[in-house]
């Protein structure tokens, strides 16, 4: 971040009154953090919801979170944190299976069904409506591996499972999501 | 793995699709900032406030009982002709079909909890150091399996510190030892699920917050001892991968469970597992499985056959076959026992449409009672001595959504009933009679409002 004297002699008062990394400083390191970072973590949250106003309320909700834990985020890679609560507040997995926050039927019988009929959200975006048809761990695998480009390890480094499970996963969602957007909707050129 | 041409080429027709397709999207720095701080004070305070809340929480209260009305005496639901409506009914292995009744959810009785039990019991919120607990189980002689852990013990990101295991009665509380550093070199895990069965418990432990992530069961014996019973690497030596989730079950001197597995890297699915109680043991495949395991008299009960059959594991390691469902599209199943009771719940896709119940099925009477329209997806059934029970989604009267209540069943008198609470109730477990669960807010915020133990008239 570019500092002319006056911000240098600001900076110099604020470690004379508050600790490092106080409020003053954190904010304004987090904020640029946020711009700099926000439409990558908000097109992800998008991917792994498909739905525009619930990626903002996730990106938001994982943002704060990483503010919170801002100094131990600031010394590794924020981004990389940042990504891994979104992309655990998307499921919140173990929330849900320790207290039995049980969800609305409509998501068990969606989550049920997605496997047999692709076309029942017909009016979504053909990219969301052919993710929606993966499972949960496909889904963010996808969205993770060949949307938000990580690597493999990564990948498994964000999730919490083993490389052989990235690999597996990845090779047979790829293939399915291929399924789901070449058959119907005649992807030209991509799949041959 | 490198990418070959074609998922080149495909996965660039991917991000081609995203960028045409993503929608406006925006978020404001400040109010990620502002929402921050809110978290961080909050957090401060809670920390802050646990310490001096404790001795009041730990107090214990026991309800008012309602005056007892006689038992009912109307008879078992008559039995009538198989449905029509593709639905199928358990059939016996020479094919023959299960003699069949059948009531709807939909004449299940609004009831007060205490019109149903003779006790209810609070459970303290905290332990006496004021650190939150959780039901997860009940032991055969009514103590409550509970996890200990705080609140803030998850910052979106991972677990920030171990959580322990024990046992909580009006008497007090019994930890079990800590196993956060076993296996070694573990980050931090938190438990998801218990069960017990005379004096031992199973649970498992994992530090995935996806699901997906590596199990570790573990078992306190009857001994007073903690056993690792098994973790998911264990499977490498006989050539599996595993992961997804486990909900590990007493089997005799052996634990069971099912996990996804991946064979060679070629299968997929579930596959029914078990390992010695004390842990140090030889972990055995012992069948493929569409469900998790649920543990009656004759011991673990699963499906397999995409649903079609219906098995039981013995503590001696044999398999036998028990009944056929014939299903004709290929159903989701879940399954819950207690002594020769075996709960079934449905949920079946087929050219009729979406179809769910829950069977209620007498093994020594050979006969079925099926709740139709009941909410056949999910794990939180329970058999609970002479009763079932389980959870039904209502429309909020208000407007305001709807919760999740819980539903208690009668297979002796076809007695139906939903707790009256307005509030979202989940029933962590049962031993005979008794029963205990938790109170969640109704606006599904992850607050529990009150857990209790209460015992069935």
């Amino acid at each position: 971040m570019a500092a002319g004297p006056a911000s240098g002699r600001e900076d110099t008062e604020h470690v004379l009154v508050r600790p490092v990394g106080e409020p003053m400083g954190r904010d304004r390191e987090f904020t640029a953090f946020v711009l700099e970072h926000r439409a990558t973590l908000l097109r992800a949250a998008w991917l792994l919801v498909g739905d525009a106003h619930r990626a903002e309320e996730l990106a938001q909700q994982a943002l704060e979170r990483t503010y919170v834990a801002w100094p131990r985020a600031r010394t590794g890679d924020p981004v990389a944190y940042a990504r891994r609560v979104l992309v655990n507040l998307r499921t919140d997995t173990w929330r849900r299976r320790r207290r039995e926050v049980l969800v609305e039927p409509v998501e068990l019988v969606e989550h049920a069904r997605a496997h047999h009929d692709p076309d029942r959200a017909g009016d979504r975006d053909r990219l969301v409506r052919a993710l929606a048809t993966l499972s949960e761990r496909q889904r963010r695998i996808v969205v993770l591996r060949y949307l938000m480009d990580l690597s493999e390890a990564e990948v498994a480094a964000d999730l919490g499972v083993s490389l052989g499970t990235v690999k597996s996963t990845a090779s047979r969602a790829l293939a399915e999501l291929r399924a789901a957007l070449g058959t119907r909707d005649g992807l030209e050129g991509a799949s041959r | 793995m490198s990418l070959t041409d074609h998922e080149d080429a495909f996965v660039a027709e991917l991000h081609r699709l995203a960028d045409a397709e993503q929608p406006p999207l925006d978020l404001d720095p400040a109010s990620t900032v502002r929402g921050g701080r809110v978290r961080r004070r909050r957090r401060t305070l809670r920390n802050g406030a646990l310490g001096v809340l404790a001795t009041a929480a730990i107090a214990v209260g026991v309800a008012q009982l309602v005056p007892f009305e006689p038992a009912p005496t109307e008879p078992a639901l008559p039995t009538q002709a198989p449905p029509d409506d593709g639905t199928p009914v358990p059939h016996s292995l020479d094919g023959v079909a299960l003699p069949f009744a059948a009531v709807s959810i939909d004449s299940a009785t609004t009831i007060n909890p205490e019109e149903l039990f003779t006790s209810i019991t609070e459970l303290p919120d905290t332990t006496p150091e004021g650190v939150p607990i959780f039901a997860m189980a009940m032991t055969a002689d009514g103590r409550v399996v509970v996890s200990i852990s705080s609140e803030d013990n998850f910052d979106g990101d991972q677990f920030l510190a171990p959580e322990r295991l024990g046992l909580w009665s009006p008497a007090g509380f019994e930890l079990f030892d800590d196993v956060s550093a076993i296996p070694e070199g573990d980050l931090f895990r938190y438990s998801y699920f218990a069960s017990s069965a005379g004096d031992a418990v199973t649970w498992v432990e994992t530090s995935s917050t996806q699901g997906t992530g590596l199990w570790r069961i573990f078992a306190h014996t009857p001994d007073g001892g903690t056993s690792l019973v098994a973790k998911a690497e264990d499977g490498h030596a006989l050539g599996y991968e595993f992961g997804g989730d486990a909900m590990p079950r007493v089997l005799g001197d052996r634990v069971v469970w099912a996990s996804e597995g991946w064979y060679s890297g070629a299968s997929e699915g579930l596959v029914l597992l078990s390992a010695p109680l004390g842990g140090s043991g030889t972990l055995r495949v012992e069948s493929d499985t569409v469900t998790h395991p649920a543990v009656g008299d004759r011991g673990a009960f699963f499906v397999r056959e995409n649903g079609n059959l219906v098995s039981v594991l013995r503590e001696d390691g044999t398999i036998e076959d028990v009944l056929r469902y014939p299903f004709t599209s290929k159903p989701i199943i879940s399954l819950a026992a207690a002594g020769d009771t075996l709960m079934v719940g449905v949920h079946v896709e087929g050219s009729s449409g979406t179809k769910t119940w829950i069977d209620v099925i007498d093994l020594t009477a050979q006969n079925v009672t099926r709740i139709e329209e009941a909410n056949g997806l999910g794990d939180g059934k329970h058999v609970c001595g002479s009763h079932v029970a389980w959870h039904e989604y209502r429309p909020d009267e208000g407007g305001g959504g709807g919760y999740w209540s819980a539903v208690v069943f009668d297979p002796a008198t076809g007695e139906l009933h939903l707790f009256d609470t307005a509030t979202n109730v989940s029933i962590s477990g049962c031993a005979d009679e008794r029963v205990v669960w938790r109170r969640l807010d109704s606006t599904r915020d992850e607050e529990v409002l009150t857990e209790a133990l209460a015992t069935f008239r």
